[in-house]
């Protein structure tokens, strides 16, 4: 069962998240990753238009952030500086593709500076999520995981896993209703 | 998450929920993390354990280059030196003649086996 950790949020923390990761703790940089990943997410998102071009260039932009990290400045927040490495290394790749963009300044709408509140309550369904996904059997994850994310059928997760159709559907509706749970303030105020 | 019993003749067994959008785009965003965590890691433990063949395939393009700029310059150097030594025996040759010329012995074996004392290396810093 993995341990969701709770990274406080303000500026002060993360100046000593960096610290921490430029010192080479892993867990700081997790909490990094953790922290920016659903604005990096987005703006990739916007950037590119593909959801898999998007998770690719996020994965890479961390990566980069991660060999770069000693050269940046412990004074200097780690979200613009990430966004600025990240929105450069996709227009290199549109450039690539030769696929013209007219907004690469729509990043800046969704870096967690522009939209602190929002960022916040991301951040806290985030945690609470993760502490529910935490929650779930290996078994559980999988087929929640399988049909959510991969868009299997029950019938083919059943035959997949040596299970019944309902008893597949069953473990769905366990582990959703626990993830649902979760996701409730985010629903709440898309309802609002 | 083991309130519920398990009963398959349960009405909503019968066939697949509607998938949820916003609980599909959270589970990507937390493979994505893992993902990355996981690369990160990786590339941490490559950079502490790269053993000597993976610093050579790292940088063995460059080292091409580097070794040929190495060799060019050391012919250049390996070049010089002969000169060098042919001028540094004309001289010594040379000396050696106004030694003979001049008929003092003490020259001549100076002009052999060097003086006895270091004035002579003041005398030369002079006259050159």
């Amino acid at each position: 069962m993995r341990e969701p950790t709770r990274e406080p949020a303000s500026d002060a923390d993360e100046t000593a998240l960096v610290g921490r990761a430029q010192r080479g703790d892993p867990a700081a940089f997790d909490a990094l990753v953790r922290r920016h990943l659903p604005g990096a997410l987005a703006a990739a998102e916007r950037l590119l238009g593909e959801r898999s071009d998007a998770e690719d260039l996020v994965q890479e932009a961390f990566l980069r952030a991660l060999d770069r990290l000693p050269l940046l400045d412990p004074g200097r927040p780690f979200g613009p500086w990430f966004y600025t490495l990240l929105r450069n290394l996709g227009i290199n790749q549109l450039r690539a593709r030769k696929v013209r963009h007219t907004e690469p300044e729509t990043l800046d709408a969704v870096s967690p500076d522009a939209l602190p509140d929002e960022a916040l309550v991301r951040t806290e369904v985030r945690e609470r999520f993760d502490a529910a996904l935490a929650a779930l059997t290996p078994r559980q994850r999988e087929i929640v995981m399988l049909f959510e994310v991969e868009g299997w059928k029950g019938a083919e997760i059943a035959k997949h896993l040596g299970l019944t159709p309902e008893n597949v559907r069953w473990h769905l509706h366990q582990a959703k209703k626990g993830l649902r749970a979760a996701l409730a303030p985010l629903r709440d105020e898309g309802d609002a | 998450m083991t309130d519920e019993l398990f009963d398959p003749t349960d009405e909503f067994l019968a066939k697949d929920p509607d998938r949820d959008p916003a609980l599909g785009a959270l589970l990507r965003e937390d493979r994505l993390r893992e993902r990355i965590v996981v690369a990160a890691r990786r590339r941490r433990l490559r950079r502490v354990d790269t053993p000597w063949y993976g610093w050579v395939a790292r940088y063995g393009r460059a080292a091409v280059p580097i070794g040929i700029a190495a060799a060019l310059i050391a012919a250049v150097i390996l070049n010089r030196s002969p000169r060098a030594d042919a001028e540094f025996a004309a001289q010594a040759a040379t000396d050696l003649q106004g030694a003979v010329a001049s008929g003092s012995r003490t020259d001549v074996t100076d002009a052999l086996v060097g003086p006895d004392s270091t004035e002579f290396l003041i005398a030369m810093a002079v006259d050159r």
